[in-house]
């Protein structure tokens, strides 16, 4: 039972990071070769990584974040907070943010093992900067994984502004948990509390 | 009026006594024939009232977090509960348990899964989930993960590590549940706003079908647990085991009530032959009597199945006080009889009965009117068992006085003349003795009384509610054993459950132009959900209840979402943040959904279940002021609005039950008093008569509740009893003795002189009564539950106070008071 939750976590968290890699002209193209890249680097390098967790942070920083557009994230995570918030809590906000998702990624990347990651054709009107790619993790011992990138471009290249996991958008969902923070007790304590999470899951990661 | 009564005798019962007799024959084979349909109820449904709004939360929550029922199988290893051997035996039980038809599943300690045998990453520990069973297993780490659990501490395993539990879940019933869910919401409707003709008809067909499945159902769960018993027995030999859980207790009080039933009837029925036999010597005397009481009695239990009543663990003595309140009026009966025999040896059989009769009707009519009354006052107690109780008795003691005077007469009169000539040497000289006594030393029966009154007051005031349910069984009982064992070592034994109306999240902003909603510029996920439920705020605030509640001393096991959550967020060495909660339960199995999530949440209505356990057994429990102190602790200190929050539950009944003896107590007191009384006034038409007569009464019942003051006995269903039935009782004594001396005191035309005369005749027949009534009281120590021992006893107790009352008390009252 309690093995279910766990593979759940682990599945999602893996599949949200494997991906994404340098520009490239089209939507799906971004992901996959994002995502080989970074099996690529986990293969080569697992005897190092093993040694050595944090150096997965490395991998998730160089080869993933590039690809995330983080200013429209925040912007879309925080709506009328991003307005209300001075330019210094922004800042500190983007940062906290990006490392939850750098440190929480990170984490599942290195449970990567046999998941083959499955196409589907990208979803975009016809001269719209938007796009969705959608992909599916499947392994042999879990139900597949729908993972999807909601994704825009800008100066040319397209960037991840969203993620989906089985249908769980991670903006929208970290929008009604920060907005409740915020209302409950302010913005600087919800960039206190992500801060301290960051810090807790570092000190796991090399435990 | 009198002379009608006369008439009617002479006309009929006397004139055609074979033709009474076979008309009542017929009756009671019609009423023997309806027996077949007798039963007994132990579940729920018959402890409480149909309207009780407390009950009605109880219910519509057990129908919303839907939870199965199952039995408890507790083992204590007589080794190491972890080692090979233990285990072992665990498994073996486990795979018995598990082939019985009726069993779902098993959940034991050798198969509940262990997270924390391999360090590591999440991956390494999701594929590497073990059981004790699968092996490979590092038993000390297992035994630390199990004893650590949120889950299953306290649940499958104890506190030291030494006793484990097997759950036992057993097959749904899904359409009795439906049943059970019509029928409790017709009939809470029935007796709140009423039903329309359609709607009594439907509650007609559902009560119909109810009470056919559920005979079924109870006979298969009877079957199961004797199953369950004869697997454990075997297993004794390895350890120390007891069986558990709510549909064992309900089957074990269903095997009491039976056990009752048949010991209470068979003892009294004995007892009666012995004690006919003592005070009479002749075999007609017997006789008849017990054929009275046998008829009474068949015709009553026929009566009840016809109507379809329920026997419940209250009302299972209610054949034995039938018995004994149909033989002392048949005594009364008896005695006169043979008093003017002896005094007019020139009256036929036909003018001794037709004498005897009319003579007592009066007082024997009364006497039964002020016992009915007794029970009667029953019904305002508010207690359901209590009032099936008022009823039954009210009902039977109607049927026990109609055969006494219809059938007895009947009887006695197809038997030849008694020809025994009383010697008052052959008898018992107490009650002669206690008339010199009056005599003589009336000032000290004065000055007692007024000692024991002001000891009883001063009982009373110490008299208590509060009692463990685990103290209605005795100490030998497996109910007793099993819920001392689950009380004491794996998390405690009344439910109790908080139902916390959460917090809704803030409505989602409006977007604006530069912050437009991702999904209207996307389009939506396809298995994308507006909301998901599970966010950290709501996970936050049952975490914050939960804690509290297992902060508090009194409570044991607790179980709520936070529970399954904290599994998760120990494997994952951190709390999930709202994404991955939203995922963690979107990729949740159904599996676990259903066993861990649904009965803790329901989404639909923004809610969650934190149930607990309370430690029952626990010596200064305060049930009342704990249910008070959690509500005022959420609602002030956590500052949870007050309509958020909802406690229900087994305790929260039991409490109300309990809360609700004090005003039951007085409410029925009150009102046999005043009922008697004005019955007194009405018989004797003077109203220091009444007084007097209920003196002695009041004395008795005063008494006995300060005994159990005194003695830290708490009031419960059955004791609160005590005192109405011994006033309605022991006022017969009363209207006894004061009738006859009335009659007398014309007569001998002196206090002192009628006191003796009434003594030595009145006098013996109450004494014969009550002594039969007190050892009749005294035969329910017989039974496996501790309040009607206490009740049996008790009553007792206070019939042998109201006897000395009314030959002491009673009588130097009225030579003081000189009433005629």
């Amino acid at each position: 039972m309690k093995g279910r939750v766990i593979n759940a976590i682990f599945l999602t968290l893996c599949l949200i990071t494997g991906s994404l890699q340098a520009a490239a002209p089209s939507p799906d193209m971004v992901v996959k070769a994002t995502a080989d890249g970074v099996i690529d680097r986990i293969k080569t390098q697992r005897a190092e990584l093993e040694a050595n967790p944090e150096k997965i942070y490395d991998v998730v920083n160089e080869l993933i974040i590039p690809n995330f557009d983080f200013v429209s994230m925040s912007k879309w995570v925080l709506g009328k907070n991003w307005k209300a918030a001075t330019q210094a809590q922004r800042n500190e906000f983007m940062e906290q943010f990006k490392t939850l998702l750098v440190r929480t990624y990170a984490r599942a990347l290195l449970e990567y093992s046999d998941q083959e990651i499955k196409y589907f054709p990208v979803e975009q009107k016809p001269n719209s900067n938007l796009a969705v790619v959608k992909t599916e993790l499947t392994s042999s011992s879990a139900q597949p994984f729908p993972v999807a990138y909601r994704m825009h471009q800008k100066n040319e290249q397209w960037k991840v502004v969203d993620v989906a996991v089985d249908g769980v958008s991670l903006v929208s969902t970290y929008r009604g948990s920060f907005a409740t923070q915020i209302k409950k007790n302010g913005f600087d304590s919800l960039i206190k509390e992500l801060a301290d999470k960051n810090e807790k899951l570092a000190s796991n990661l090399s435990k | 009026m009198k002379a009608y009564i006369k008439n009617f005798y002479t006309l009929t019962v006397l004139k055609y006594p074979l033709v009474v007799c076979l008309l009542m024959a017929g009756i009671l084979c019609f009423f023997a024939i309806q027996t077949r349909d007798f039963k007994l109820d132990a579940s729920a449904d018959s402890l409480l009232l149909d309207d009780d709004k407390d009950l009605k939360l109880f219910r519509e929550t057990s129908e919303r977090y839907a939870t199965k029922e199952f039995l408890f199988v507790t083992y204590a290893p007589d080794g190491d509960l972890f080692s090979p051997e233990s285990l072992e035996v665990i498994t073996n039980l486990r795979n018995e348990l598990r082939e019985l038809t009726p069993v779902e599943s098993v959940i034991s300690l050798v198969d509940v899964p262990l997270v924390r045998q391999v360090e590591g990453s999440l991956s390494d520990v999701a594929e590497n989930v073990r059981t004790l069973e699968g092996g490979d297993v590092d038993i000390e780490k297992a035994k630390q993960e199990l004893l650590s659990s949120p889950i299953y501490k306290q649940l499958i395993i104890s506190e030291d590590g030494e006793t484990t539990a097997l759950q036992v879940n057993l097959k749904d019933q899904p359409e009795f549940r439906k049943l059970q869910q019509t029928r409790n919401h017709l009939l809470f409707k029935k007796k709140t706003e009423g039903l329309s003709e359609a709607e009594q008809a439907e509650l007609n067909q559902v009560l119909f079908d109810y009470t056919g499945q559920k005979k079924e159902i109870d006979q298969i769960n009877h079957d199961n647990i004797e199953a369950v018993r004869k697997i454990i027995s075997r297993y004794q030999v390895f350890g120390s085991l007891h069986l558990g859980g709510v549909p064992m207790i309900a089957d074990d009080m269903i095997t009491f009530i039976k056990n009752d039933l048949i010991v209470f009837g068979v003892g009294v029925f004995l007892f009666l032959i012995g004690m006919l036999t003592i005070i009479f010597r002749k075999p007609q005397w017997v006789v008849l009597p017990l054929l009275s009481c046998f008829y009474a009695g068949l015709l009553m239990i026929g009566l009840l199945g016809l109507v379809g009543w329920n026997v419940t663990v209250i009302s299972s003595n209610f054949i034995s006080l039938m018995l004994i309140i149909t033989m002392s009026m048949n005594v009364h009966l008896i005695v006169r009889y043979r008093q003017l025999a002896n005094d007019f040896p020139e009256y036929s059989q036909h003018d001794l009965v037709l004498t005897t009769t009319s003579k007592m009707v009066w007082p024997c009519l009364y006497t039964a009117l002020t016992t009915i009354m007794a029970f009667s006052s029953l019904v305002v107690s508010g207690i359901k068992p209590v009032i099936d109780f008022g009823w039954m008795m009210t009902i039977g003691l109607s049927v026990t006085f109609l055969t006494s005077f219809i059938l007895f007469p009947a009887l006695l009169i197809l038997l030849p003349r008694t020809s025994e000539k009383i010697n008052p040497r052959d008898e018992f000289q107490f009650t002669p003795r206690l008339a010199s006594l009056t005599e003589r030393h009336g000032g000290k029966v004065l000055i007692t009384t007024l000692v024991l009154a002001i000891i009883s007051l001063i009982g009373i005031a110490r008299l208590e509610v509060e009692n463990s349910f685990i103290n209605y069984f005795s100490d030998d009982t497996e109910i007793y054993q099993g819920l001392r064992l689950i009380d004491e070592k794996l998390g405690g034994t009344t439910p109790l459950d908080i139902i916390l109306r959460l917090d809704e999240p803030p409505a989602e902003e409006n977007f604006d132009d530069e912050f437009e909603d991702l999904d209207a510029m996307f389009g939506a996920f396809e298995e994308q959900e507006d909301n998901v439920w599970f966010t950290p705020e709501r996970i936050d605030q049952i975490k914050i209840v939960h804690d509290y509640l297992d902060s508090l001393p009194a409570v044991g096991k607790v179980l709520s979402l936070a529970s399954i959550i904290r599994v998760g967020e120990e494997i994952n060495e951190g709390e999930f943040d709202a994404f991955e909660l939203a995922i963690v339960s979107k990729r949740m199995p159904d599996e676990l959904r259903e066993s861990m999530i649904k009965p803790y949440v329901s989404e639909e209505n923004n809610e969650a279940r934190i149930n607990i356990r309370i430690l029952d057994s626990l010596e200064d429990l305060r049930r009342k002021e704990l249910l008070e102190q959690i509500r005022n602790d959420l609602i002030e200190k956590y500052e949870i609005d007050e309509d958020k929050v909802q406690i229900t539950g087994i305790l929260v009944l039991y409490n109300n039950m309990l809360q609700s003896l004090f005003r039951s107590q007085i409410l029925t007191l009150g009102v046999v008093m005043a009922g008697i009384a004005l019955m007194l006034v009405i018989l004797f038409r003077s109203i220091s008569l009444a007084i007097i007569g209920i003196i002695p009464n009041v004395l008795a019942a005063a008494i006995i509740l300060g005994l159990m003051g005194l003695l830290d006995i708490p009031l419960d269903m059955m004791t609160i009893t005590i005192a109405a039935i011994t006033i309605g009782i022991a006022v017969d004594n009363s209207i006894h003795y004061i009738y006859r001396f009335r009659e007398e005191f014309p007569n001998k035309g002196e206090y002192i002189k009628t006191m003796h005369y009434c003594h030595a005749n009145i006098g013996k027949a109450v004494f014969y009564t009550a002594i039969t009534i007190i050892i009749g009281f005294s035969i329910l120590v017989l039974s496996n539950f501790i309040p009607t021992i206490y009740f049996g006893l008790l009553t007792a107790l206070a019939m042998c106070i109201a006897l000395f009352a009314a030959l002491t008390l009673l009588p130097k009252l009225i030579l003081v008071w000189k009433p005629f």
